[in-house]
């Protein structure tokens, strides 16, 4: 290896657009001066739910400053195009969450625009509306009119399993909203484009999810619609679905006015009406041995899917296939439900519906450790999955299991069972009396689209080389902070054995990259970097081929290794001579096409719920570490040390930060992101209220990665994104456990509420103290 | 309205509306779009720019402050060529991720910084908490300010370069000039006497403008008010002088310069915390301590310390002016017994030890703020106390504040009477809390907050010396 011109792969370069962001001088959305450009606005309705009976627009308004779009004036179906086709761009008689889009405005500057907003009243008769998830499940007993999705499926005789188990813990849990709170808000600006077709330029995802909902909506063919990511200042699935619904908007406006119009949230219309993740409600019931192993799990899920069906579908099924957690579970019994309620629409936000299921699963675990006296690492270490196990959906782990590695890993590093048994009453730094409490969780998420969603994606990529062997990656993937365009150019660079510097990810705009498909599901590296892999070879063939034309081989085999051309023992020039050569001779540029290919070995059936689900899994551990005030119950996460397993660390100090950019995440969403949701609203709508953590409130962290190649990646890489978003809040609330000695199976956990569980556990101690007295 | 100002070394001259953002002078009138706008309220810290030196967040400063001033912003630190250290360790460590919060983050280091050359990671931590990152997580980025840090304490610095804290040399010509239909029109006293004459002669009373950490919040107050007088920028209501036996305040200071003080450190603990568990340090920089009392807000950080160290408050008029104590100052919930032509002019804390009170009492004082995370935050329920002891440990001053626990930030009267004479022993501390616990009204979450209360006011009196320690061992169990 050490004759290996370059390995980029494995080194912790610094992000590619790194300059640009220190700088100031990276253009996000909003940074975008165009002239001339109006200014959008949606008027929204003012209920949960109701039927809109008239728009009045005053005649004292000059209408014919501004532009106009409300149901009637749509020029296609009034549709934002997603999974079903059932969520309307504005609204037509029905409402069915507050806040939800009525008319859309543009006008040539803020003053005319609010003039106008104001001059709009809307007749609107309320109905009564289905507002928390609960009543949503309840209801399921009466109707199943307000199913968005439903799914089930079964390994092995559960009821059998059950029955036959010493013991069966029941456990009842539940998540709520959360806001992904992506520092740079929501913001599109369309512009009418030649012929009557539509450019727009915004913060997202997904180039071509926009791509698709505004071709759907405008009636346009798709060459007439040009969509282009701007710098993207965070999305953690935010901006993979709700884009759709702003570029709509915008380029309605823009076709409607004939100006570019902009249309940039401020902070309050962001977390009042975009998507959050998925509250839910989760049901578990396990039958166990009494030496700890797992026999038989039932669970129920019920996903708080919002107004329309977004992503609620596949959010759900990510849930159900994740909800027996890095477990061996002989029998289990899995079912889901998407209920529908009149609340803005959750859709993706990072770990996309997994959060939830292992939030539920870590808990049951640690109750069902507690219920037969064990600890939580030994029912842990028991149950964690093995090669070869098979997962309750009939998939076989095949490749090697990471769960045992991090877990042990976890344990030795941060001295988990030391400080398991430390004191819990302590004094901080502070000098201020505290619970100290660790806890451990352990977690597995699937890499790319689950079932056969990547077959159908079958993403394509293109790489070009010019004379001076640079190479342009053009894929749709997208950089929004989690490092894409390092990390593809990082890989495509190792593949060819080429300097990083030569390698460039070329900002993604439609039709001018490829469909690689969306930048979710820790599929970039994973998926995309795989194809890009196939590509680099494709142009490895190509240069092969060429160099037997050029050199005198005689026969020998031409290969290319390390970053040079051989034939036989001769080398016969390096990578950047031949492909300058190449590309010189034959008067263009080198350009390789690839496209997915399905690995063999693989089967998903998607009517029985069964097979493979995903092509490799990653696995983490977590222990964490939290001091609870003792006169406040204020809630500070001390220390996190974190393993995961990733097959390969693609760039180990941007991996580093994706660990630790998700970790704090989950632990904001264990006892911190409290949107304030009540009849339909969220109380908590400002970031003085919505909180996240801050510098201080953040934990030490200590990052370990392991690595078990995966056959299906590139270089063995599998997904990272969303993993650390698994395993923080049931660390969290298990460390809490260990210092207040109370269970908590609901999040966001506040101080009050803690209060609240220590005042019914003192209650419970004192009744069972006088019964006591009484015998 | 027509300003002049000097922004990354040159001179601006713009005409604008007088409560035009700073930040939206920037991005929109100047094209400097490297300064972000995250949330519009000055939570985020995404539009953290150099204001004559200060760390400010652009989106609360209003144009009408702006005359005369010197901004320095993300594209004024460092260039390709010469780059700030701080942009170096901030790629080197990878503390960038989507970097639409990098900017402000990097300024706010730089603010750190500069005042602090080798700051620990928990300074480093607390200098960044008005700096909110989605993505990292934090970790690197304390790694980068630390490393940064340590690399070269000099270079870290850069006393000369931009951000430093050096007195304004750019005088443009005459005063900021008005212009027709300015809305709204602003009065600029140069004097605490001009202010008061302003005042009077105003026909509907002006909407007085300090540092705007609170009107300058959208939906915080009317839309946009008729006239303002800036008071911010009169020089005699500014600064902290020792009197005789009490320290004076005065109300135009900002929280950064009370929580520094030296004073207000050694001799009212309580007001220095408090005024450090405001908000960040870029609020800090501008909010000052009138602000923080005329809001009459019961979450608001001061009063609680305030009131316990029997502080007065001086409002002044041309009718003359009046000394009212502080528990008299708020009449009812948001409202004070200001009127119109009053300025809150001072804020006078009796010292209590120091003097000749100081052989016989010892004093102890006590301030926790208990908010929903551990910066940045509002205020769920405060606790604030300051009590003397004779050489016996009996009790003879006693006064017990909260915040948030009631529609006003009040002293809670009976509990401290109750304290009088008494010693802090196992009995009196248990009868005390559960006294303080019924004195409060909160509305939200009430279990809770006098819960908290109880057991804050509990833990401040285990600690006073005095009462009989030794024979208590293990007597409560909290």
């Amino acid at each position: 290896m050490e004759d290996r011109l370059f390995s980029p792969v494995g080194v912790s370069c610094s992000r590619i657009e790194g300059w640009e962001k220190v700088s100031g001088t990276a253009r996000f959305t909003d940074d975008i001066a165009v002239p001339g450009a109006w200014f959008g606005e949606v008027v929204r309705a003012p209920v949960c739910r109701g039927r809109l009976r008239e728009i009045r627009f005053d005649p004292a308004f000059d209408w014919s400053r501004v532009a106009v779009v409300t149901a009637r004036t749509l020029p296609g179906p009034n549709v934002v195009h997603m999974i079903r086709d059932d969520h309307p761009i504005v609204v037509a008689e029905e409402i069915r969450f507050l806040g939800e889009p009525v008319v859309l405005l543009a006008a040539p500057d803020r003053a005319t625009l609010a003039a106008a907003m104001a001059a709009v009243r809307l007749d609107v008769e309320e109905l009564p509306a289905l507002l928390s998830l609960d009543e949503a499940q309840e209801r399921l007993a009466l109707s199943r009119e307000h199913v968005l999705a439903s799914y089930a499926f079964s390994g092995g005789d559960t009821a059998s399993a059950l029955a036959g188990s010493d013991l069966v813990v029941e456990g009842v849990y539940r998540t709520g909203h959360q806001e992904h709170m992506y520092l740079e808000p929501q913001g599109m600006i369309a512009f009418p484009g030649e012929n009557g077709g539509v450019e727009v330029t915004g913060s997202l995802q997904c180039p071509y999810y926009v791509h698709g909902a505004l071709t759907k909506a405008l009636a346009l063919p798709p060459e007439r619609v040009v969509v282009r990511q701007a710098v993207t200042g965070g999305a953690f699935g935010g901006k993979e679905d709700y884009p759709s619904v702003l570029a709509v908007q915008a380029a309605l406006l823009a076709l409607a006015s004939g100006k570019p119009v902009r249309m940039i949230f401020d902070r309050r219309t962001d977390i009042r009406v975009t998507t959050k993740r998925h509250p839910s409600l989760i049901f578990h019931r396990t039958g166990v041995r009494k030496d700890g192993t797992l026999l038989g799990a039932e669970i129920d899920i019920y996903l708080d899917g919002g107004a329309y069906v977004t992503l609620s579908p596949v959010v759900l099924s990510r849930c159900m296939l994740h909800a027996c957690g890095a477990y061996r579970v002989p029998a289990a019994t899995v079912r889901g439900w998407a209920l529908e309620t009149n609340t803005p629409p959750n859709g993706a936000f990072r770990g996309f519906g997994a959060p939830q299921s292992l939030f539920a699963m870590e808990r049951q675990m640690d109750r069902i450790a507690a219920e037969l006296g064990m600890s939580p690492l030994e029912i842990r270490r028991k149950n964690a999955l093995r090669t070869k196990d098979t997962l309750p959906f009939g998939q076989v782990l095949e490749e090697e299991a990471g769960a045992s590695l991090v877990l042990e890993k976890a344990v030795t590093l941060s001295g988990y069972e030391a400080l398991k048994a430390a004191p819990k009453s302590c004094r901080d730094e502070r000098g201020r009396r505290v619970w100290r409490g660790v806890g451990l969780s352990l977690f597995l998420h699937g890499g790319g689209f689950t079932g056969s969603g990547e077959e159908r994606i079958a993403g394509r990529v293109r790489l070009t080389a010019d004379e001076g062997a640079n190479v342009e990656i053009f894929v749709s993937s997208t950089e929004m902070g989690q490092g894409a365009s390092t990390v593809l150019c990082q890989i495509v660079a190792q593949a060819l054995a080429l300097p990083l510097g030569k390698v460039r990810h070329v900002p993604p705009e439609t039709g001018l990259v490829p469909d690689s498909g969306p930048t979710v599901a820790s599929r970039t590296v994973f998926v995309v970097g795989r194809v890009l892999v196939d590509a680099c070879r494709t142009m490895l063939r190509c240069l092969e081929a060429a160099a037997k034309k050029w050199f005198d081989t005689a026969g020998r085999k031409v290969y290319s290794k390390d970053g040079y051309f051989f034939a036989g023992e001769e080398r016969l020039g390096d990578m950047a001579t031949l492909l300058s050569r190449y590309v010189r001779e034959s008067g263009g540029p080198l350009t390789a096409e690839a496209t997915y290919t399905p690995p063999e070995g693989f089967f998903w059936d998607e009517a029985a719920f069964s097979g493979d689900a995903y092509k490799a899994y990653s696995w983490g551990a977590d222990v964490a570490c939290v001091d609870v005030d003792a006169t406040t119950l204020e809630i500070r996460p001390r220390k996190v040390t974190t393993v995961l397993e990733i097959g390969r660390a693609v760039n180990p100090v941007l991996a580093a930060g994706q660990a630790e950019g998700g970790t704090l995440q989950a632990l904001g969403y264990a006892y911190l992101e409290d949107m304030g949701y009540g009849r339909g609203r969220f109380r908590n709508d400002r970031m003085a209220t919505c909180l996240i953590p801050t510098a201080v409130d953040a934990p030490e962290f200590s990052v370990r990665f392991e690595e078990l190649p995966t056959r299906h990646g590139p270089f063995g890489a599998k997904g990272l994104g969303e993993l650390p978003m698994d395993g923080g809040a049931p660390a969290l609330l298990a460390a809490l456990e260990d210092a207040l000695g109370v269970f908590c199976d609901e999040i966001p956990l506040s101080p009050a509420k803690l209060l609240e569980r220590l005042t019914v556990r003192e209650k419970r101690n004192c009744a069972k103290g006088s019964e006591g007295d009484g015998a | 309205m027509r300003i002049s100002l000097l922004v990354n070394g040159t001179e601006q001259v713009l005409r604008v509306p007088p409560l035009r953002s700073l930040l939206k002078i920037l991005r929109e009138d100047l094209g400097l779009t490297g300064t972000k706008e995250g949330c519009g309220e000055g939570e985020c810290g995404a539009c953290a720019v150099f204001l004559d030196g200060m760390l400010v967040n652009s989106c609360l400063v209003p144009a009408f402050q702006l005359h005369g001033r010197k901004v320095v912003t993300i594209e004024g630190l460092g260039s390709k060529e010469s780059p700030d250290p701080l942009q170096n360790s901030f790629l080197e460590e990878g503390a960038v991720q989507c970097g639409f919060c990098t900017p402000g983050l990097i300024l706010a280091s730089r603010a750190l910084l500069n005042e602090n050359p080798r700051p620990n990671r928990e300074e480093i931590r607390a200098g960044l908490s008005g700096s909110l990152c989605r993505c990292t997580g934090y970790e690197r980025v304390v790694e980068a300010v630390e490393k940064c840090a340590a690399a070269s304490p000099e270079e870290a610095t850069t006393p000369d370069g931009p951000g430093a804290r050096e007195e304004c040399d750019f005088r443009p010509d005459g005063p900021p000039l008005p212009c027709d239909g300015d809305s709204p029109r602003v009065l600029f006293p140069r004097s605490i006497e001009e202010a008061l004459r302003m005042l009077a002669d105003a026909d509907t009373p002006p909407t007085l403008f300090a540092g705007g950490t609170d009107l300058m919040v959208p939906g915080s107050g009317e839309t946009v008010p008729e006239c303002v007088l800036n008071i911010l920028d009169i020089p005699d209501l500014r600064g902290i002088f020792e009197r005789e036996d009490l320290l004076e305040v005065r109300a135009g200071t900002s929280m950064d310069a009370v929580a520094k003080n030296a004073v207000v450190r050694e001799c009212f603990p309580a007001l220095a915390e408090a005024a450090l568990s405001f908000g960040a340090p870029a609020i800090r920089n501008r909010a000052t301590i009138g602000g923080n009392l005329a809001g009459a807000s019961t979450a608001a950080d001061l009063p609680p310390a305030l009131l316990v160290l029997g502080a007065l408050v001086v409002l002044e008029s041309v009718r003359g002016a009046r000394t009212v104590p502080l528990e008299e100052f708020v009449a009812s919930y948001r409202k004070t017994v200001l009127a119109g032509d009053e300025l809150l002019t001072k804020i006078l804390v009796p010292f209590r030890t120091g003097r000749e009170e100081a052989e016989r009492y010892r004093n102890f004082q006590f301030f926790r703020k208990v908010g929903s995370r551990s910066a940045l935050t509002i205020s769920r329920v405060t606790v604030a106390a300051s009590l003397d002891t004779d050489a016996e440990g009996r009790i003879v001053h006693a006064r017990i504040a909260v915040g948030s626990a009631a529609p006003t930030v009040c002293l809670l009267e009976r509990t401290g009477r109750f304290l009088l004479g008494r010693t802090a022993d196992v009995a009196t501390r248990r009868e005390a809390c559960r006294r303080a616990a019924g004195e409060v009204a909160p509305r939200s979450t009430p279990e809770y907050k006098r819960w908290v209360v109880e057991q804050l006011l509990g833990d401040f009196l285990e600690h006073l010396p005095g009462g009989p320690r030794c024979d208590e061992g293990g007597a409560e169990d909290r």
